[in-house]
Parts: structure tokens; sequence; C-alpha cells
């Protein structure tokens, strides 16, 4: 949580300077982004073994669970889409690939667009915040397998201990290696489609 | 094509250390970097940011929904609820 207020105020802090001060804001945006994406990629090679482990122990559901999540996002994106006047429904689709994962959607949609930067930006984190707001009471109406999808990406780290003590350890184990399908498939789609849809 | 390329030396290296290395700290200090630069950049175009918001929260909810959905009738197909 201290985490989504710092960056919060970073986006607000952003918005003030990029009106009041006329600086090379993209060039800063690049170089962070190509660090950002060299760290990730770090980490998902070293958190390798636990993460293999945990697919086996699952099979099919790790496989399916990613997929609807991904599918069911670009469909709402590409419905939602086509009724704002604002916005292409094309672009609608790439924005909710992000499946939660803000912080790579927002800044790498800035390099093709900046309002969609920003969209991409706000519709990830919010899907985040929606998972910790609603996740606890979901979870009793639906099922705590299907609710993990509401967090995509972010149930492999920041919504991960809330699905395991609302949807129990099986929901933990799944919630932790769809985050990381799902994780691994957003960059790709984000390029792929802003090659094919945006460009 | 450079982000891959930088997403594939991340992988490369995380594979050849052996050591875990502790990349939280500028993992999240790029992020907030990289979130004011985004910022910055949709502020320079003079974007309503009251607007950006309706429209992100119209898309989540969207994106959400039918997630919910497609995830739900998957679990009942496969026989899968925990």
């Amino acid at each position: 949580m201290k985490l989504s207020l710092t960056l919060m105020i970073a986006l607000v802090l952003g918005l003030f300077a990029g009106r009041n001060f006329q600086l090379d804001y993209r060039a800063l945006s690049d170089v962070m982004l190509y660090l950002m994406l060299l760290l990730i990629g770090l980490e998902m090679a070293q958190k390798r073994k636990e993460i293999f482990e945990d697919l086996k122990t699952i099979g099919l559901l790790s496989l399916g669970l990613p997929l609807m999540t991904i599918i069911g996002s670009m469909v709402g994106g590409l419905v939602v889409g086509m009724a704002i006047p604002e916005l292409s429904h094309r672009a609608a689709m790439v924005i909710t690939s992000g499946c939660g994962w803000y912080s790579l959607t927002g800044p790498y949609l800035t390099t093709i667009d900046p309002f969609y930067g920003l969209v991409g930006f706000l519709t990830n984190f919010s899907r985040e915040i929606t998972m910790i707001l609603v996740y606890p009471f979901v979870v009793r109406l639906v099922d705590p397998l299907s609710s993990i999808s509401i967090g995509g990406a972010t149930t492999m780290d920041s919504t991960l201990p809330l699905v395991r003590r609302f949807g129990g350890q099986k929901a933990g184990v799944v919630a932790f290696a769809h985050g990381f399908i799902v994780s691994l498939l957003v960059p790709f789609l984000l390029f792929v489609e802003t090659r094919l849809l945006l460009r | 094509m450079i982000l891959l390329l930088f997403f594939a030396i991340g992988v490369l290296i995380g594979l050849i250390v052996k050591k875990e290395l502790k990349i939280e700290r500028p993992l999240n200090l790029t992020l907030i970097v990289l979130v004011f630069a985004m910022g910055a950049q949709a502020g320079s175009i003079k974007v309503d940011g009251m607007r950006s918001l309706v429209i992100s929260l119209l898309l989540m909810t969207g994106a959400v929904m039918f997630s919910m959905i497609f995830a739900y009738l998957f679990i009942k197909a496969v026989g899968g609820n925990g």
C-alpha cells in the first residue's frame, strides 16, 4: 500500500511537472523502461525453480486460468472501447491486455501516445486496488479460483497474500502460477498488439 | 525490439548469476521515476486527468467482469473448484 501511495504521488507530481516545465521526459522514461525490463527479466529467472514446482502440482488449471484472464481482459477492453468515443476499441483492447501490470503497461504505451500511457497506468493500477477491495467478498459469492482472475498479473506478488488468506492454500498456489504465466505473456502480448493494432 | 532485448539480457543475467540478487529496492525506485516521467509526458500534452480516470475505471470494470466470467466458465468446465 505504501508503494501504491508513492506511485500516485509520483504520477501527480509528474503531471504537474509536465504542465509547468518543458523537459525531455521521454528520454528519462525510455532509460527507466529499459532498466525496469532488465530487472523484471532478472527477477523471473531467479524465481524459476519455485515457479516450475508450483506449475507441476496444479496442472491444467495453471495454464487455462491465465488464458481465460487474458482473453477476458481483451474482450472486456474491446467491448468497453466500442462504447467510449475518446478511445479506439483497438487501443482499449491493448490497454486492458496489461492485466493489472500497470508498471509495464503505462510506461510502455507512453512510448506510443502519452494519453494511452496514462489510461494504461490508471486502468491497470485500479485493477490491483479493485482486487484488494473485492476479493474477500467475491470469494464467498463465486469461488476462490475463478476470483483469482480479477487480480491478473498481480496475483504473483502484491495480491498473493490476500488470495492465500481468503482463498486458502490451493488458491494461493494457483494464484502464484496464474500471476506468473500472465506476467510472462503480457510483455509479448503488448509488443505484438501495439505492432499490429496501434502502429 | 530494444525492450525485448533488455528483458532477455535480464533473464540471461538471472540464469548465469547463481547468487540471488536483491532487486526489489532498485525495481521500486525505477518504477517511481518511470511513473513520474509518464505523468510528466501526459502533463506536457495537457491530458485531462479526470476524463482519463473515468475511462480507466470503465475499462478496468469491463476487463475484470469478462475475466471473471471466462474464468468461472473454465473452472466449471474442468471441475477444478477449490
